[in-house]
């Protein structure tokens, strides 16, 4: 895959604040979940950027974020030159033919009142890529760059299986010519012979169509077997993002060492053998996340700074960021636990 | 790539799938229905009796009005049913010209029984229609905007539901019912307009629900994410989902209606009866109940016909509505 050094993609400080509001008439704020808590990182054009991170880590809401599903609270979104958070009405609509959403529930994702044509016809009729017959040609067309067959344009969705499903989510977001796709969990709702399946129609599209994608998941060895970059998520911030060998083989951060700890390998031998980082606790409530580093209530070698600063993002050379305040001794420090 | 081979059914075993006709919700859905054999029973039922008030000037053996003088002669008031002989009077005997007899005005019963029909099928379609309409828009509205407007609307909605029907139905009934609005066909217009007036309160909360859980769902995120409008979002991708319990809840609208009206009628404040040979809609099955019941000592049929009826109608539409819940959402 070619990559060039151009971001198609420039977030800065993306904070996504959900409102709690009291019972009663008055529905004052109380409080505010903070999904996303000031999140800054490029993607380039060409490229994967996997996101991966626990359930509840902000992941989809980042997603969301970006695409302006949810309008962000604080920050910027740069999507090739044009600042999407400053975008309203009907160019935002424009704006929407360039970046698209995969979904990760294929069965919730379709409208079960449409057919197959109507559901991939739509974003071409809304934007007025074809008109009269050619609509359907074209619908044709991305059935076919699916791997659907084209006889199925009449169907609906119920009549489908999951990985049939998602294929047919993925020819709605191909249907408007996209740069940027979100990957939210496309495969997680499925079965493992069909994931593979998916991941291979996705990077096929991806070399057809010079697609970027933001790939969120929480399966780590699929993020690894499709991403160029690694981005590691922890209650609504991030905590790691290097290029993908260089994060699976030198991770700097303890939550990304324990994440990939937990990794299954499918070896008996090795497996029994291994040493695991078991975190301890829960992951605290985004509502009143710990003060200083996010991580530093569960984090094994935490330190009196930990609590009180939260460490910078920080290069520590090649692209590798992290926000750790013992990001170069992070390992030395977990084997001498660990023993 | 996407290669030939991945593409699923290019192998002749699987030709056969093709030809398979497509099968929409709304075609599984009447499948479901037609194996309900109570509710296909229902429909037949209900098709024979909108026939019976479309055609009742060609079914009914007599005008449902008040005969002439000549006719009046032959009919005798009070005549009794076909099968009792009256050994006292024998002018009331039965006869077959007239089954069911006549009633205080020299009126044929059964007559009068099928123009009734007529009443029934209309106060029970159009109210609905009205209801559904005012229903489904408010509660659209509300679930869409959500925020101020949602909760304004709700608030009025829970006044609308907390009013006691049948008391509001007699006020407005006492208060209108002599003027010239009141006595549009009959005081059907008046009956249609305040059973719709306060029974659009359950459908717009249904429709609110509906809506409110239809807006979070990803199908409706990915429009938004496509660039479908907020217009075309509401009405292609949110309406169409609402529209299976719109449908059962449109079926219970209607027994409920048709009751409402009989029980007016019975009080004597629902529709007005008419002896005009002309008027399509001359009397009620709720109001020769109540004609029935003065009867009921000498000449019960009326009550009992007119009452058969009634159920036999509310019965029907239940069934209906059941046979519809069961094949739209399958899954309850």
């Amino acid at each position: 895959m070619a990559v060039q050094n151009e971001n198609l993609l420039d977030i800065n400080g993306l904070k996504m604040h959900f409102p709690v509001k009291s019972n009663g008439l008055l529905r004052r704020t109380v409080g505010a979940v903070k999904a996303v808590d000031g999140l800054s990182f490029s993607v380039k054009r060409g490229e994967t950027l996997g996101l991966v991170g626990e359930s509840g880590c902000g992941k989809s809401t980042t997603g969301r974020a970006i695409l302006q599903l949810h309008r962000p609270t604080a920050g910027t979104v740069n999507f090739d030159g044009k600042e999407l958070t400053k975008l309203h009405g009907e160019s935002m609509r424009q704006m929407r033919r360039k970046v698209q959403i995969i979904f990760q529930d294929p069965y919730a994702s379709l409208n079960p009142r449409m057919t197959v044509g109507d559901i991939v016809g739509e974003p071409i009729r809304v934007h007025n890529l074809r008109t009269g017959k050619e609509v359907r040609t074209r619908v044709e067309e991305l059935l076919r760059v699916v791997g659907l067959n084209p006889y199925f344009i009449n169907r609906y969705p119920h009549e489908f299986s999951g990985g049939q499903r998602q294929r047919i989510g993925i020819a709605r977001a191909l249907a408007v010519e996209p740069d940027f796709i979100v990957c939210d969990e496309p495969v997680s709702a499925l079965d493992v012979s069909i994931q593979a399946q998916i991941i291979n129609l996705l990077q096929d599209l991806q070399g057809q169509f010079g697609l970027t994608y933001l790939f969120i998941a929480h399966n780590l060895s699929v993020v690894k077997h499709i991403s160029d970059r690694v981005a590691v998520m922890y209650l609504g911030k991030m905590v790691e993002l290097a290029p993908s060998k260089q994060l699976y083989a030198n991770p700097m951060h303890p939550y990304t060492q324990a994440l990939l700890s937990a990794v299954p390998i499918p070896d008996p031998e090795i497996e029994k053998q291994r040493q695991r980082i078991i975190l301890q606790g829960d992951v605290p409530s985004p509502l009143n996340p710990p003060s200083g580093c996010h991580f530093h209530t569960r984090c094994p070698i935490v330190i009196e700074k930990c609590k009180a600063e939260d460490p910078p993002f920080q290069d520590y050379g090649g692209g590798h960021f992290v926000a750790c305040w013992r990001a170069t001794e992070s390992q030395a420090q977990m084997e001498k636990k660990l023993q | 790539m996407a290669t030939a081979s991945n593409v699923a059914g290019t192998n002749p075993a699987q030709a056969q799938e093709f030809t398979r006709p497509v099968r929409s919700l709304w075609s599984d859905a009447w499948m479901r229905l037609r194996r309900n054999r109570l509710a296909m029973a229902s429909i037949i039922y209900l098709f024979l009796l909108a026939l019976v008030a479309i055609f009742a000037p060609v079914i009914a053996p007599h005008s449902p009005g008040r005969p002439t003088t000549t006719e009046l002669r032959e009919r005798g008031v009070y005549r009794q049913a076909a099968w009792v002989v009256d050994e006292k009077n024998p002018k009331r005997s039965g006869i077959w010209k007239f089954p069911l007899g006549t009633d205080s005005a020299g009126g044929d019963v059964l007559s009068r029984l099928i123009y009734g029909t007529r009443v029934s099928m209309v106060v029970g379609f159009i109210p609905m229609i009205f209801t559904l309409t005012i229903g489904i828009t408010i509660g659209l509205i509300s679930g869409f905007a959500g925020g101020k407007l949602d909760s304004l609307l709700m608030r009025f909605t829970d006044i609308i539901f907390s009013l006691p029907d049948i008391l509001f139905f007699i006020i407005v009934q006492t208060a209108f019912s002599q003027t010239a609005f009141g006595k549009t066909f009959n005081g059907l217009l008046l009956i249609f307009l305040s059973f719709s007036a306060v029974n659009w309160a359950s459908v717009s909360r249904l429709v609110r629900g509906q809506v409110l859980s239809l807006k979070e769902k990803e199908f409706v995120e990915a429009a938004e994410a496509v660039g479908v409008r907020r217009g075309s979002i509401l009405f292609r991708h949110i309406l169409p989902n609402t529209l299976a319990p719109i449908i059962v809840a449109g079926a219970f609208i209607v027994p409920s209606a048709i009751v409402t009206e009989a029980t007016l009628s019975f009080l004597g404040i629902g529709i007005q009866p008419d002896t005009n040979p002309n008027n399509p809609f001359p009397t009620s099955w709720g109001q020769m109940i109540l004609e029935g019941k003065s009867a009921i000592d000498s000449q019960p049929w009326i009550l009992i016909a007119s009452a058969i009826a009634i159920a036999s109608i509310t019965i029907a539409f239940v069934a209906l509505g059941d046979g519809l819940r069961d094949a739209l959402d399958p899954r309850q």
